[in-house]
């Protein structure tokens, strides 16, 4: 029997066998105050404020209990109550808690439990402790004098991110967060998630970026898809008056755990590009200010008159507004092409010329924390795809291998197993790996004959060994190429590589929306007469800026001012990620709704509009 | 002639009282006067572990006679040398005076010692600790051999049942039935862990059994390994014993290049290791979830149970941890019997239990006793109040336990009857206040132990210890309310109900001891701003000396045990800041210039 | 009937009288007040100042120097039931922020490295001494009602007051309780 039949305050329950009493109860409607149990976390039952009285005589954590046949549970008795309001008290009162005054007065758990049990009084006089506030950090402060202790943050860091930033320290009264060995958070090995100040109960981790902006219940949300990588990361964002208040992740369950990175949650809200509201047209040293209509005539004037155009998107666009500028763009003559697709259109060539399967591909990148080894060329996506890094970290927890293959210094250096820094071209380590798996030991034993064969030589035969030792002990590896590998020859020995391993492959490129490999792209002239580029949010793409340099004439259209605009005789007003609206497929093929979350502020209200409007005036 | 043999105490507490000095002095002797054949180093000299009486240090017992020796100074060896060695002459003046000022002269005879029943340190202040050969003499390993020979795993778990062993670390769970938990347990692999953490203030009974008998400790976690079938056993013990931890080293060491350690004992095809782990010193490691996560090499954190160890402990495998002193009787058991047990010791306490006596007894040290021995009579064989002073109190089960006051003087010692009277047997601690003790203050000095020794992770231990003591804080200082004793009551009921370890459920245990059985004494604290004894600086009024009168004869100087009392200039002074107010000063002055109070 | 109207006298401390304001947002029910209990004193509504025995007692603000101590004192003395209103009132309040400094410090830091040559810190017998910290009203007398919130809504006060005037001790439910 996979069920079990118990009774909660008179209540005969079923509930699956596993679950806790708290799980149980609120799968029934019946709320169990906590402050330390979290969903997506491991229950370490530390606040033990859902303390329920178990069969008459013992007092248990509800959250760590696990459901029996026959238990009989009472979650409000006065004792209980009596409890849980000394222990609500002891914890408001020794610690700094001023709701009046704290960033979190109206979203706060603790506050929120200190109102039903109705505490309207106070027995104990305040501690006030004096830890020092850290504000090092770009985004976060930490308060821990307004921390509860809770650890929610710790299991974050640990078990969702798996960062190991925080960890809990000191004895007695004087345990507290500590990050890395003591250190200011501003200094530390976080990754800037924010994980953490998502999952705290209280105002003890805040952002600077929303601090004040307002109460979060009071706020509106919409659930939407951050464009920003291909993760395809759900989020909620909480508005006010037409102002973004704090972006949260969405996906609140033990894999994800409503993790969001750096460029999801406080990248947005910390822009501070000005908006470009009325195009711009630099002429004869002389900046002009147009109206949208003057824009367009501008802009078409220009298409129609050139014949070398090169139209260049940014990624992390929705799949319709691609549609629209690309099908203005040919309509045009223009040559297509979108950040990320270069990189997409080598993939495709190499698969067909050496008869790579789909079904090589992996389709949920959380098979990541499944692996038994992980086989990275290109540590630089700890930074650019930090969720999908993080599911890397977490994989190495809990005993995966890892390799890392990077030209530089290895920024999963804490994590790896084996790091093998080699400079471009990294096809000679990874040939010498598939000609050992194909040729047998032997073929790499002869150290002379290799070297001279290559000249000279910057693999080390040890470090091929290695890899090819750790990829047979494996059953299930998996091999993740970064967005910086961009030649051919790499991706043709890596792709090798997993059909001769059986490897599942996980590749990645710039853009953040996928839709990039649905889409006809072509490459750009490099030398162009006219030069559009539709770059939304993008602020410093190299390409783009080479592309800029490069054409006689260059239109960008963007949200913000920023050195892309400085640099185009044409500037055209854009809108911002949360202004826009469709759907974005992500990594996994998943095709996800790109909610408006405000309205658009600069000197545009619709780009698709705009877009149709140009293609009709050729 | 018999040979003769020279046992020196060596365990930490005589060391430090200078044995090595004695031990040194020894030799010397020995040399001046031609003896190095007859008395050889290593035959007639012994090092052993803790004798017992651990306030005579430094101590011998000469051998074959049984002669004692205590309190010795570095001069005194020279006579036993020459009087006792060569003569055959007893040091009548060296002797100890017992309770009723006779002088024993053996050991065995001392009252100390006479109402003692030693099982667990049995060999303790016997024999040489480094030596396995020592063991092998008092029949050491025999029990193992036995068990691991001619016993089936379950015959040695029924035996252990059948003896009615409880858990001596403190919550006197039933050992066999521990065992027999584990034995069912399906695993490749399964652990054996002896927790050696000892954290109790003043508490040092593990600490003796580890230096004193390393091996008896290592066969009875051999034992175990066998009947539960564990081929891994580790030792944990705090960084502070740094004596065990050698003894214990040497131990293992002896034992596996011996064939008592490793692979195949005995022939049988059982492989037994084990592994010596030093553990910080926090007193939650001593906690068993919590100190199996330190040898795990993780943060000491008290883990959730269910599951328990026996299902899933060390790296998840099912796991047994018991006391130090637990496993010290293993071997005994095995050898003589679950009915020789038995016997000793009451119906549901079998056995005996080591006792760290400290506090206000003539003759402090380790006690081992039959359970059902009366705490009167355990405080008799310690000498009795010491001073002549009357006795208030006893403290037993370090800070997790509480007071037991006069009325109860004759409640047997075990487990139940304990607990009955308000305390718990707890790890073996045994302080005895005598009447001038402020029992608020001692519930401040455990309360102070506990939340400093939090480990923080849950509220009601972190912060509500730490208001309880800062409302004793408050109320030792003179700012008592009435209800502040209410809250205390109140803050104690949560705390034990809620906190997350048995830590913080037993924090509040001598607070709400003491304020049961001398509630008056913290009322007079909070209502009359006094205390009772004297010890509670701010409530103490100072003695002060009347200028006019007082002839400067000096007498009050002499008698002051503080040195609050000094020379002005045409009267004496007493400092307010010293004084204790024992009004020893007052009761000598001839001219009565001396009274209470007046200032503060 | 007119005789036996229970007696009420109000009083500010260190507040900034948002609470009696609040209160003065009950609108007609100050019509059936005014009818059902007799002011003894109230700093908004009436001049007198001098606190006499009455039934009920109502207090604002935080305690921050000897006067407030000395009022709040005055004010139990003379009255049944004590109730603090607004959070200042109740557990310090806003002013409290002052709590995590000296007062020293802070009277340094306002008066002179923040204002300009000539300042001195005010030293006049006249002038409250400051307490060492800015405390809520039960951490110098006891309190029987509670009424915090910043300010407590007029709802919320009149509810407190209609219990009160019922012979109950109003406790305010989950609803209600604001900090
Ligand atoms: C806070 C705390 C401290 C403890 N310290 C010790 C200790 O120092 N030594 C010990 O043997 N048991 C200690 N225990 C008890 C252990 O958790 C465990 O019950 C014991 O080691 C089991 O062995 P036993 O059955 O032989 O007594 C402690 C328990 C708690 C809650
Ligand atoms: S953390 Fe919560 S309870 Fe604490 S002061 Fe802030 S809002 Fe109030
Ligand atoms: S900072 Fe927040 S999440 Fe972390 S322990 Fe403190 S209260 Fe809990
Ligand atoms: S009871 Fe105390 S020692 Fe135990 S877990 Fe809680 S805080 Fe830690
Ligand atoms: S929610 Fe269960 S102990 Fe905190």
């Amino acid at each position: 029997m996979n069920t079990v039949n118990f009774n909660v305050d008179g209540q005969d329950i079923s509930a699956k066998k596993g679950m806790t009493v708290m799980e149980a109860c609120e799968e029934h409607g019946i709320t169990i105050p906590k402050l330390c149990q979290h969903e997506a976390l491991e229950n370490v039952m530390a606040c033990r404020l859902c303390s329920v009285e178990v069969n008459g005589k013992q007092i248990l954590p509800s959250c760590g209990l696990q459901v029996d046949d026959g238990l009989k549970i009472q979650t409000q008795t006065d004792h209980l109550k009596k409890y849980r309001r000394k222990i609500l008290e002891l914890i408001y009162r020794s610690e700094n808690h001023y709701c009046m005054f704290c960033e979190s007065d109206g979203d706060c758990e603790l506050q929120d439990l200190m109102y039903e049990h109705e505490i309207d009084r106070f027995e104990f006089p305040r501690m006030y402790p004096e830890w020092p506030v850290d504000s090092s950090h770009d985004y976060i402060i930490k308060d821990s004098n307004r921390c509860i202790r809770c650890g929610r943050c710790v299991r974050a860091c640990d078990e969702v991110v798996g960062n190991h930033t925080l960890s809990l320290g000191g004895r007695g009264i004087n345990n507290r967060i500590i990050v890395d060995a003591g250190v200011p958070l501003g200094e530390s090995t976080c990754t800037s998630c924010g994980m953490c100040l998502q999952v705290c109960p209280t105002g003890a981790i805040f952002s600077k970026l929303s601090m004040f902006k307002g109460v979060k219940k009071e706020c509106d949300m919409t659930t939407t898809t951050c464009l920003s990588c291909s993760m395809g990361c759900g989020t909620n964002v909480y508005t006010k008056t037409g102002h973004i208040v704090e972006i949260e992740g969405a996906d609140i369950h033990k894999e994800s755990g409503g993790q969001l990175c750096e460029f999801g949650r406080f990248k947005p809200l910390a822009n501070k590009g000005e908006r470009i509201k009325n195009v711009i047209l630099r002429e004869d040293g002389e900046e002009k200010e147009l109206s949208l209509s003057e824009g367009l005539e501008k802009a078409s004037e220009m298409l129609v008159k050139s014949y070398r155009i090169s139209a260049y998107a940014s990624g992390d666009l929705t799949c319709e507004d691609l549609d629209a500028f690309a099908y203005a763009m040919r309509a045009h003559g223009a040559l297509f092409d979108v950040v990320g697709a270069k990189r997409h259109r080598f993939e495709t060539e190499v698969k067909r010329r050496i008869n790579m399967i789909e079904g090589h591909f992996v389709t949920d990148i959380r098979e990541i924390m499944k692996a038994d080894n992980i086989l990275l060329y290109d540590t630089s996506i700890y930074h650019t795809h930090p969720i999908l890094a993080s599911y890397i970290r977490r994989a190495t927890s809990n005993g995966t291998k890892l390799i890392t293959i990077d030209a530089y210094e290895d920024k999963f250096w804490n994590h790896s197993d084996k790091s093998i820094t080699i400079e471009s071209p990294k096809t000679q380590l990874t040939r010498l790996v598939n000609q050992v798996i194909k040729e047998g030991k032997a073929s790499i034993e002869d150290l002379s004959r290799v070297s001279s064969i290559l000249g000279g030589l910057r693999v080390h035969p040890k470090d091929v060994m290695e890899i090819v030792n750790l990829l047979e002990e494996a059953t299930y590896d998996i091999i993740i190429i970064g967005d910086e590998i961009i030649d051919r020859w790499s991706l043709r020995h890596i792709f090798e590589l997993a059909k001769l391993e059986g490897s599942y492959v996980i590749s990645l490129n710039h853009a953040g929306n996928q839709y990039i490999k649905n889409l006809e792209t072509e490459g750009v002239y490099e030398e162009p007469e006219v030069a559009y580029i539709l770059a939304g949010d993008e602020e410093d793409q190299a390409d783009m800026k080479e592309l800029i340099e490069k054409a006689d004439f260059s239109i960008v259209q963007s949200a913000r001012r920023s050195e892309l605009t400085e640099m185009a005789d044409l500037v055209i007003p854009s809108l911002t990620m949360f202004e826009r609206e469709g759907t974005t497929i992500d990594i996994n093929g998943v095709k996800n709704k790109v909610e408006r979350i405000t309205e658009p502020k600069g000197g545009i209200r619709s780009e698709i509009g705009f877009f149709e409007e140009l293609a009709k005036m050729r | 002639m018999v040979r003769k043999e020279i046992l020196i105490c060596s365990g930490t507490g005589c060391l430090s009282a200078g044995s090595e000095e004695i031990e040194e002095r020894l030799m010397d002797e020995l040399w001046k006067h031609e003896l190095e054949d007859k008395y050889p180093l290593t035959r007639a000299i012994k090092r052993t572990g803790c004798m017992g009486p651990c306030n005579l240090g430094p101590m011998i017992i000469i051998r074959p006679e049984d002669t004692f020796y205590g309190n010795l100074k570095p001069a005194d060896v020279e006579r036993i040398v020459e009087e006792h060695l060569l003569k055959g002459r007893v040091v009548y003046d060296l002797l100890i005076e017992d309770i009723d000022g006779r002088r024993v002269e053996e050991f065995e005879k001392l009252d100390f010692i006479r109402g003692q029943k030693k099982v667990v340190m049995r060999d303790s202040g016997d024999i040489d600790p480094s030596s396995l050969e020592d063991y092998l003499k008092v029949d050491g390993y025999m029990a193992a051999r036995k068990a691991i020979m001619d016993m089936e795993r379950n015959e040695i778990v029924k035996e252990i049942k059948d003896s009615g062993l409880r858990g001596r670390g403190g919550a006197g769970f039933p050992t066999g039935l521990k065992w027999e938990l584990a034995a069912k347990e399906i695993s490749d692999q399964k652990y054996i862990v002896c927790n050696g953490d000892e954290g109790d203030p003043g508490a040092f009974m593990d600490r003796s059994v580890l230096e004193g008998d390393p091996h008896s400790i290592i066969e009875g976690m051999m034992i175990a390994g066998y009947a539960v079938g564990a081929d891994q056993g580790y030792i944990y013990v705090r960084a502070e014993y740094p004596l065990a931890i050698r003894n214990l080293q040497k131990a293992i060491r002896d034992a596996e290049s011996e064939g008592y350690l490793g692979e195949n004992l005995f022939n049988q095809g059982f492989d037994f290791n084990v592994e010596l782990r030093v553990g910080a010193g926090a007193f939650v490691c001593g906690e068993e979830t919590a100190l199996l996560s330190s040898i795990e090499g993780k943060q000491g954190r008290p883990k959730y149970r269910p599951p328990y160890p026996v299902q899933s402990g060390l790296w998840g495998k099912p796991t047994v941890i018991n006391n130090v002193e637990t496993f010290g009787n293993i071997a005994m058991i095995i050898k003589y019997g679950s009915e020789w047990f038995r016997d000793i010791g009451t119906e549901g306490s079998p056995g005996t239990k080591v006792f760290a006596v400290a506090g206000d007894v003539e003759n402090t040290g380790l006690i081992e006793v039959a359970m059902g021995t009366t705490i009167r009579e355990m405080i008799n064989i310690a000498g009795g109040v010491a001073d002549g002073k009357r006795f208030k109190a006893v403290q037993i089960g370090g800070p997790a336990g509480g007071v037991i006051p006069e009325q109860y003087l004759d409640t047997p010692i075990d487990y139940d009857s304990l607990k009955e009277a308000g305390t718990i047997m707890g790890s073996g601690g045994f302080i005895v206040l005598d009447e001038d003790t402020c029992m608020v203050d001692v519930a401040k000095f455990f309360l102070d132990f506990t939340q400093d020794e939090s480990c923080g992770k849950c509220p009601p231990c972190r912060l509500g210890t730490k208001r309880m003591l800062d409302i004793l804080d408050k109320i030792t200082k003179g700012n008592g309310e009435a209800k502040d004793l209410d809250k205390l009551q109140d803050l104690a009921e949560t705390i034990q109900a809620t906190s997350f370890c048995g830590l913080g459920q037993a924090s509040p245990n001598p607070v709400l001891s003491t304020l049961k059985f001398f509630r008056d004494e913290y009322e007079t604290h909070v209502h009359d701003k006094k205390c009772p004894t004297g010890t509670c600086k701010a409530l103490v009024e100072a003695y002060t000396i009347n200028e006019e009168t007082c002839v400067t004869c000096g007498r009050c100087i002499e008698v002051c045990p503080v040195d609050a009392i000094s020379s002005g200039e045409n009267t004496y002074v007493i400092d307010p800041e010293k004084c204790i107010s024992c009004s020893e000063c007052a009761k000598i002055c001839p001219v009565d210039a001396i009274s209470e109070g007046d200032e503060k | 009937m007119a005789e036996n109207k229970p007696k009420v006298a109000t009083a500010c401390m260190c507040g900034c009288s948002g609470c009696h304001m609040s209160f003065l947002d009950v609108d007609e029910f100050v019509k059936d007040l005014a009818e059902l209990v007799e002011f003894q004193s109230s700093h908004v509504i009436m001049d007198v100042k001098e606190i006499e025995k009455v039934d009920i007692g109502i207090m604002e603000g935080t305690i921050t120097n000897d006067e407030n101590v000395e009022v709040a004192k005055k004010m139990r003395e003379n009255c049944d039931i004590l109730v603090a209103w607004g959070d200042c009132a109740c557990f310090g309040g806003i002013m409290t922020m002052r709590n995590f400094e000296k007062v020293d410090k802070i009277l340094e830091e306002c008066y002179l490295e923040k204002s300009d040559e000539e300042s001195v810190v005010p030293d006049d017998e006249l002038i409250p001494t400051l307490t060492d910290k800015a405390k809520g009203l039960d951490e110098i007398i006891d309190v029987d009602v509670y009424i915090p919130g910043c300010p407590p809504s007029a709802d919320v006060i009149r509810y407190g007051l209609e219990k009160l005037l019922e012979g109950e001790i109003p406790k305010l439910d989950k609803d209600k309780l604001r900090y």
